[in-house]
């Protein structure tokens, strides 16, 4: 019945607590496999948003953040609980981003006209697009190094910590990172800056 | 390079609220001094404020499934390899791969099977009549014999379409429900043919007849699969078949308007015998739509089962009525433009408002019927009249707001809106005239209504009419639709001199 009740508190994660996800963790490392699809449940829309976000690209998403969960089922018998559950999450999911990123850059090189074409997508007017559509078309035209901590800021709302952590860089970075993409993302704007703002 | 450049970027982590206390106090002082720090800071404000308008992904019910799916997919069968495998390590993998491919060279396509089986396994738990939920009605049947069209749920607002490209082969859609044909056409049928209450007892007990056998043929389940069966298309026709031998029976002189040319005995008894063929097969062949991929396979889906458990059926519908099909607006479906022609023999189409999927280059043994092949033409000339007789063309409908107009293209409708609020007066003036005139010379022009972006665009096709009327059938269409535009205009004008004056009218 305690189990149950659990159960039930856990699925509205509105607030993800530290000892909640180690007790999940617990048991699953005892041998209680549900508690694995309990803890995917919980980090799942977070994971799949970051993965959105670093990408640019929605048709990877599920694939990638199932890559994710498929590696930390590998290695959570050895989850140390040294540091937080999802610090150490979302560090193998922009770590699978990266690795997605460098896969792409390689294929690029062999396939230089169908990647160009994908990338260098143009703006259409607002009229024909949301802005959030207008905003995400000129992100994804940032290099990966000052896309990602940008997106884990202003949208994940992750502080300097936290992405340093996730990042594996120094905080100094994190703040010279999310400096220049602002700089650069409002020269990408500048253009569509009427539209915008009316 | 100006003195206060080097504190952008504290202005950035200013606006992040990542500074120390001393780092803000020092910062905001220079905020009181500095114009130009204050303006970058309120571009950096403005882009911050820009990305945080980022549309956050909507949510993936199932995708804890289908990562359990997975990793238990993955405990059972794969073998992984270390990334730091010696590269010697993996030539002899290789040599042994190479041996064994050599010895049992179906070994890949074996596993591929079992692979797929797996796969297809998953998305064929607890699959449920989703017609049972829709609550079929004669109408929807009879729709479905002369529209090509099913409910998918009781609100109606989902469809089914089945169909046939330009080759003939069977293609099928997931349509939302304003864009199909209008429903009623089962009362028309029944009023063009003068039937009194106890043949039109006789009709019902002939679409009543397919009611319980449709329903074995769309199955849906909650992990947003839809499965069909093939058999489908040959139920359509079958239920146009038998409506129209029972119309000829019951009233000859009124039956000619859709069959002239009737129906022989000959191609009574072919139709007669592809139909006991296909009630009698037992086909377990379906196609399964499922968020990964379109396919097709064996499924044992027992309706006389479920028949005999009246109480279980009831549980039944009520979990099939909370689930939704809303396959073309997933966005995991839309990735199936790209991989689905590759891996599989399906075509599929997914935008916001149609999910298509071609069946081309598949070829399903249920489909043919040689019976059936001998009458279609007459089946596709009955469908095609019932369709001219049951819905008027073109369909002018004014209400509060606007005007509406609707039109049937024997496939699906196209609809044209627009409100007086946004109306672009002048264009439609202009353009009027020019309209008429050259539908009245028979000028083949592909006539653009409005110039008017914030309207959807209305394309008016000589062709369409011309192929279901004569010239002078046409003349008198084109005089009514003119008058009814002559009139609406009056009415937008009307309409827009009551406003002036600050009241609303509502005009009939």
């Amino acid at each position: 019945m305690e189990l149950n009740n659990k159960k039930e508190n856990l699925a509205q994660p509105q607030i993800l607590n530290l000892d909640d996800d180690f007790s999940i963790i617990k048991k699953f490392i005892d041998g209680d496999q549900s508690a694995f699809q309990i803890l995917v449940k919980r980090h799942k829309e977070k994971v799949r948003n970051i993965v959105y976000l670093t990408m640019s690209n929605s048709n990877l998403v599920d694939d990638i953040a199932q890559e994710v969960f498929i590696t930390v089922y590998r290695k959570l018998q050895s989850f140390r609980f040294e540091s937080q559950f999802t610090t150490w999450l979302y560090r193998i999911t922009v770590n699978k981003c990266k690795d997605h990123l460098r896969k792409k850059n390689v294929r690029r090189i062999f396939m230089p006209l169908q990647e160009g074409a994908e990338v260098s997508h143009s703006f259409n007017s607002v009229e024909e697009n949301d802005m959030s559509k207008v905003v995400m078309d000129a992100v994804s035209k940032l290099p990966a190094k000052l896309r990602i901590p940008l997106m884990l800021k202003d949208i994940e709302g992750f502080s300097y910590q936290e992405i340093s952590e996730s990042l594996e860089c120094e905080m100094g970075t994190v703040k010279s990172r999310i400096f220049r993409a602002r700089e650069r993302l409002k020269t990408i704007l500048k253009p569509l800056e009427k539209e915008l703002i009316a | 390079m100006s003195k206060y450049e080097k504190y952008s970027e504290l202005l950035s982590a200013y606006i992040d609220q990542e500074l120390s206390g001393g780092e803000v106090a020092e910062l905001e002082k220079l905020l009181t001094e500095s114009k130009e720090l204050r303006k970058k800071l309120d571009e950096l404000k403005e882009v911050k404020n820009l990305t945080s308008k980022i549309k956050r992904l909507p949510e993936s019910p199932y995708f804890e499934t289908k990562v359990i799916a997975e990793i238990e997919k993955d405990h059972s069968g794969f073998r992984k390899f270390k990334r730091w495998t010696p590269a010697f390590a993996l030539g002899v993998v290789t040599i042994v791969v190479m041996a064994v491919l050599y010895l049992n060279p179906n070994i890949i396509s074996n596993f591929w099977q079992e692979q797929k089986s797996a796969i297809a396994g998953f998305y064929k738990e607890n699959l449920h009549p989703v017609l049972y939920a829709a609550n079929l009605t004669n109408d929807d049947i009879f729709n479905f014999a002369f529209n090509n069209q099913l409910p998918l749920n009781e609100t109606r607002d989902k469809y089914l379409h089945v169909g046939y490209d330009d080759l003939g082969k069977e293609y099928f859609e997931i349509r939302p429900a304003i864009q199909i044909a209008e429903t009623g056409g089962y009362d028309k049928f029944v009023s063009a043919l003068n039937l009194n209450e106890k043949e039109k007892q006789l009709v019902d007990s002939v679409i009543g007849s397919y009611s319980e056998v449709l329903k074995s043929q769309v199955l849906v389940n909650d992990k947003n699969t839809l499965a069909i069966s093939p058999k489908l298309w040959n139920y359509r026709k079958a239920i146009v078949t038998d409506l129209l031998i029972v119309a000829e029976k019951l009233n000859k002189p009124e039956y000619v308007k859709f069959v002239p040319q009737g129906v022989s005995i000959d191609d009574k008894i072919k139709v007669a015998n592809a139909m006991n063929e296909l009630k009698s097969s037992q086909g377990k062949q379906y196609i399964f739509c499922t968020p990964d991929s379109v396919f097709s396979d064996e499924f044992d889906f027992k309706l006389a089962g479920l028949e005999k458990e009246k109480v279980e059926i009831e549980k039944e519908i009520e979990k099939v009525k909370s689930i939704k099909v809303n396959l073309n607006f997933d966005s995991s479906w839309k990735k199936l433009n790209e991989t689905s022609a590759i891996q599989t023999n399906f075509r599929i189409e997914v935008d916001s408002n149609i999910c298509r999927v071609d069946i081309s280059n598949f070829s399903i043994p249920e489909i043919h019927f040689p019976g059936f092949d001998s009458i279609n033409v007459f089946i596709e000339e009955a469908t095609k009249n019932i369709q001219l007789y049951t819905y008027e063309i073109p369909k002018i409908e004014h209400y509060e707001e606007g005007v509406k107009f609707d039109y049937y293209d024997g496939d699906s409708v196209h609809s044209f809106e627009f409100k007086y609020e946004h109306f672009n007066l002048d264009s439609a003036i202009e353009f009027e005239h020019k309209m008429f005139d050259s539908m009245m010379s028979n000028n083949r022009l592909m006539f653009k209504w409005f110039n008017d972006s914030a309207l959807s665009k209305y394309q008016f096709d000589v062709d369409y009419f011309s192929k279901y009327y004569d010239k002078e059938t046409m003349k008198e269409q084109m005089k009514q639709l003119k008058e009814q535009l002559n009139r609406m205009k009056v009415d937008i004008e009307i309409r827009k001199a009551e406003k002036e004056k600050g009241r609303i009218i509502i005009v009939k």
